[in-house]
């Protein structure tokens, strides 16, 4: 490309550098004595100390909420890519009665506050059995990703070329079949997006999840941060590199899912 | 329509439906039949008409909450969406470690809400935080400002936290550029296309309803912001960074007025509703979007 | 791959989704285990009664271990032995007053109920979620003996007792015997006279190059609060008695305007840059580190000067203990600790528990592990306290010759207020707003209650 490359290379080391330098920041800080921290903001420790990140690893059960995080945002991730998948499509391409209802509802439930969700929530939940379990969690968390899903999708649906489907059509393929074989395989692009939006969105998600859990069982990884807060208020260091552990794995986690699964599901696309 | 296809498309639409009624539907209604309530945390709702709006719209506060909303909404729309549009237009361009770039630029957004609020609040310490490490680095004298506390800067602060972090509207971008037909981009190459002359006829005109929806999605965030506020000022100093999430929360957990607090609800779903009314305006219903429908 | 392929794959992830969505929803509906921390149920079939907690005294808040061992010692007690705890733990007290409120307005509060202040109390009651503990005090008069009147009366709703207080809220002000030799100021043996000698001390102090006075303005300006109070109640005989009255609501008066003058002299001058816009531990941290002369706040800090993962080895030898200039201490009931269960039996129990937490030797327990005051004010302090905790003796010592005491607004100002307060100083701090404009504020939030 002939674009003066360097005005976009300068603009994505800008970007890198806001998105990176806040992180090592505290990732440095957190190597720190407190009269290190307290003397100067840009000096390298002079001796790494380490011994915060066993602390950290002692003070809330990182690892499970680890692994119930993984949980919960994965089958949340799932469901609300398989259901937004199949209506944003029926919405995209048909006319039907409710269509303009079912958008006005979903731009409501985006608008709607959480701290009023809570309480009616609350108690659907304890009336269902859905109180502190992962299926509960991951209800919500689908549910809470459908309108943004679903915009998304019902955007990218609409720029699909109809050619191939009328083609499907008069082929004799029927509904079904004309979806799963010709739509899906366009839509991956789309797909990843959303999997990526809705990993970012729930995996931070911290009032319902503290509000709808009540032990180690269904809690996730932004909970172990408010162990933390509480736990190290007093001690900076400490505080920087209970940062680290909740921020750490998650980076690695996602790079590592970016790679395998947003890679493959839009290398895969093919374009009619 | 045939039958069997209306019976397609409602097995389509249902599934999602019910799970959204499911998680929705109970708040949507308490929320808005209690905002004409008294009610508070000790005491049943009991009908009192608009008595809570009118409490509302007589309260200093919740205009100066209103205004901040709105010009949050402002610089969201049009700042943040446009770094993202710009960043996405770049990396679509696939420059040499473009995928890094990618992937290093959306790590702001899955770093939780109040390890980003403890982060920056440590960062701008004027105790011990960069602010002061480059007051000394240039030797600038007087007192190192204090970037959160001080409502003089504590509103662009705070905005400073989200603005530039657009990660989630390139990666929508993204998506949809790679659904442009690579032989358009083959001919524009043919013709001797720039790179801009190529952005301008090709990619732009692409993503008008991309735009739109992430105007959307942009203006409804901000309608609803809240954790990063509360993690950082809590709407202060005085009313600096107080919008109408952080009022709501503050009428409902502190003065206990659950009615007034959904009054609040109620107005921020009206005003978010309204802007996506401006934006769709703006912005038009996509018109091959009726043609597709029209044809099948 | 193949066209065919790719379908099955489709079909097949929708039906995994869907048989997902199946599993998790019937398999949460016949699990009798999952159920909340507050459902309340009745005996359990081992004939034990299993009382349900929600904790907040965990990880390393400052009586955690102090809880733990109570707990665990109840159940050895005959009134315990039948007992079983089942805990939900919430780390900070913000989280956890929250989710109390949220059990309040919509659900089932656990069966003892832990006070994490906040008015929690008022609204329980009037929620009719909490049980009337008034009926126990009266069978029991030795119990009740055990507390003042005015601990009992901050605990009652209506006529009636909800909460069992624990222990009585006290603060003064720590100082740095060292930073106080190097500015070459003589502490006052109890308290500075007047405010006048306090200020031309910060004077002082601030020439030395050491700074005066810890502050903070965010949560809830505890600091801050400390020390306006502290202005208020010492200056007339005025400002004690409106010190002393709960949920004040016109504080434009001139006590409090001159006092908050008094406390903008202070943010502005003689305290820490980060002072405004702070938050409690990191000044705590300052004063740990040697960095600040003085620190208002009560006992329940002390166990952290020994603390080595928060100050350094030895601090706790360089602190001293002064009241507010002009004798002045801030004495305050606490809110105690509530019944939410509605089974009999479980009543019984919660009760139990919650006698066994005031029993003498645990409140000189509580003192020694967390200095937690006593409720009752006739205990005797052991002389081991002496050589075990010197620094608490002392405490004990000073505060007996306090001259004023007062309320302070965390136990004695309505939410929105210590909020506003919160959330003004900042703007106090830089002169944004005058002292008579920042008490309209507070007056403004007052009435909204």
């Amino acid at each position: 490309m002939k674009r003066k490359p360097a005005l976009a290379y300068a603009a994505m080391a800008v970007m890198a550098l806001i998105s990176i330098a806040p992180l090592a920041w505290v990732f440095i800080s957190s190597l720190k004595s407190y009269s290190e921290i307290n003397s100067s903001a840009f000096s390298l420790p002079a001796r790494p100390r380490f011994d915060n990140y066993v602390s950290a690893f002692r003070h809330a059960p990182i690892l499970r909420y680890f692994a119930n995080s993984v949980v919960i945002v994965g089958a949340g991730i799932a469901l609300t890519v398989t259901l937004v998948a199949m209506s944003a499509y029926a919405a995209a391409r048909f006319r039907f009665r409710a269509k303009p209802v079912i958008i006005a509802l979903f731009a409501v439930s985006l608008l709607l506050p959480a701290q009023s969700i809570t309480q009616p929530l609350f108690a659907l939940y304890t009336a269902l059995n859905l109180f502190d379990t992962k299926a509960g969690l991951v209800l919500v968390y689908a549910a809470m990703g459908i309108p943004i899903a679903f915009f998304v999708m019902y955007g990218y649906y609409a720029t699909l070329p109809l050619a191939l489907e009328e083609s499907a059509y008069i082929d004799g393929a029927g509904f079904f079949k004309t979806f799963t074989r010709i739509i899906l395989p366009m839509a991956k692009p789309g797909l990843a997006t959303v999997v990526i939006l809705q990993f970012t969105d729930t995996w931070n998600e911290f009032y319902y999840a503290l509000m709808l859990t009540s032990g180690n069982r269904a809690r996730t990884v932004p909970i172990a941060l408010n162990y933390y807060m509480s736990a190290f208020a007093n001690n900076y260091s400490a505080l920087f590199a209970a940062v680290v552990v909740t921020v750490a794995p998650t980076i690695v986690f996602f790079v590592v899912m970016q790679r395998q699964v947003i890679d493959g599901l839009t290398s895969g696309a093919v374009k009619g | 329509m045939t039958g069997k296809r209306k019976l397609w498309i409602a097995l389509f639409i249902t599934p999602c439906m019910l799970l959204f009624g499911l998680i929705y539907a109970a708040p949507i209604v308490t929320v808005t039949a209690t905002a004409f309530t008294r009610y508070t945390a000790a005491a049943r709702p009991v009908f009192a008409g608009g008595e809570n709006f009118a409490a509302l719209f007589r309260d200093k506060d919740f205009q100066i909450a209103v205004k901040n909303t709105l010009v949050w909404v402002l610089l969201q729309t049009t700042v943040h969406v446009s770094i993202g549009l710009g960043m996405a237009l770049i990396l679509h361009k696939k420059p040499k470690g473009w995928k890094v770039a990618r992937t290093v630029y959306l790590i702001p957004n899955i770093v939780p809400t109040a390890a980003t609020g403890i982060m920056f609040m440590l960062l701008l310490n004027p105790q011990f935080g960069v602010v002061k490490g480059l007051y000394k680095l240039l030797s600038i004298s007087g007192p190192v400002p204090n970037l959160f506390g001080n409502s003089r800067y504590a509103f662009v602060t705070v905005t400073c936290t989200w603005l530039f972090y657009s990660a989630f509207n390139t990666v929508i971008f993204l998506a949809q550029l790679g659904s442009v037909d690579k032989a358009i981009y083959e001919a524009a190459a043919i013709d001797g296309a720039s790179p801009w002359q190529t952005d301008r006829h090709i990619n732009l005109p692409a993503l008008r309803g991309t735009i739109g929806t992430c105007v959307l999605l942009a203006s409804v965030a901000m309608v609803s912001q809240f954790d990063i506020i509360y993690m950082t000022t809590r709407g202060g100093p005085g009313t600096a960074t107080l919008n109408l999430p952080v009022y709501l929360y503050k009428t409902m957990n502190l003065e206990n007025n659950y009615g007034k607090a959904n009054a609040v609800g109620v107005v921020q779903i009206i005003l978010g509703l309204g802007l996506a009314g401006l934006i769709r305006l703006l912005f038009g219903e996509k018109k091959s979007n009726r043609e597709t429908e029209a044809q099948l | 791959m193949t066209r065919h392929k790719k379908a099955a794959t489709a079909m097949a992830a929708v039906t995994l989704a869907a048989a997902m969505l199946l599993s998790l929803c019937s398999c949460a509906s016949v699990s009798p285990s999952k159920q909340p921390a507050t459902a309340s149920g009745t005996k359990d079939t081992d004939g034990k009664v299993t009382l349900n907690v929600i904790n907040y005294h965990v990880g390393v808040d400052y009586a955690a271990d102090y809880y733990k061992y109570l707990f665990e010692s109840f159940l050895e007690t005959e009134a315990g032995k039948n007992v079983r705890f089942n805990f939900e733990e919430i780390p900070t007290t913000d989280a956890f007053n929250q989710k109390i409120k949220l059990l309040i307005s919509g659900g089932t509060l656990p069966d003892i109920v832990l006070n994490g202040g906040n008015n929690i109390t008022e609204l329980a009651a009037r929620a009719g979620k909490v049980r009337d503990l008034t009926p126990y005090f009266d069978a029991d008069p030795a119990w009740r003996a055990l507390f003042d009147d005015r601990s009992i009366e901050f605990n009652t709703v209506d006529g009636k007792i909800y909460g069992v207080p624990v222990s009585k809220e006290i603060s003064y002000i720590y100082y740095n015997k060292e930073l106080f030799a190097r500015a070459g100021i003589e502490p006052p043996e109890t308290a500075f006279e007047s405010w006048d000698e306090f200020f031309k001390a910060c004077e002082t102090f601030k020439a030395a190059g050491i700074t005066p006075v810890g502050m903070d303005t965010a949560d809830s300006g505890w600091l801050s609060n400390l020390w306006l109070c502290g202005l208020i109640a010492t200056q007339s005989k005025a400002g004690e008695t409106w010190m002393n009255t709960e949920f004040p609501t016109n504080f434009n008066i001139p006590q409090v305007q001159s006092a908050v003058a008094q406390l903008q002299r202070m943010l502005s001058q003689y305290t820490t840059a980060d002072a405004v816009g702070g938050r409690y531990d990191p000044m705590a941290t300052h004063f740990f580190n040697g960095e600040v002369a003085m620190f208002p706040n009560g006992p329940w800090m002390i166990p952290d000067f020994r603390n080595t993962e928060k100050a350094p080895e030895g601090f706790y030898n360089k602190v001293g203990v002064m009241l507010l200039p002009g004798g002045g201490m801030s004495l305050v009931p606490t809110p105690g600790d509530m019944v939410g269960a509605t089974d009999p039996k479980k009543i019984e129990a919660a009760v139990a528990f919650l006698k066994y937490s005031t029993t003498v030797e645990n409140q000189l327990l509580a003192l020694e592990m967390t200095g937690l005051q006593p409720v009752s004010p006739h205990i005797t302090i052991p002389a081991r306290l002496k050589n075990s905790d010197p620094l608490m003796a002392k405490v004990l010592d000073t505060a007996a010759r306090a001259k004023v005491t007062y309320g302070q607004n965390q136990a004695y100002w309505h939410q929105n207020v210590i909020d506003a307060f919160s959330t003004f100083l900042p703007e106090l701090a830089y002169f944004n707003i005058t002292p008579e404009q920042f008490c309209a504020r507070l007056t403004e939030a007052a009435l909204k209650n």
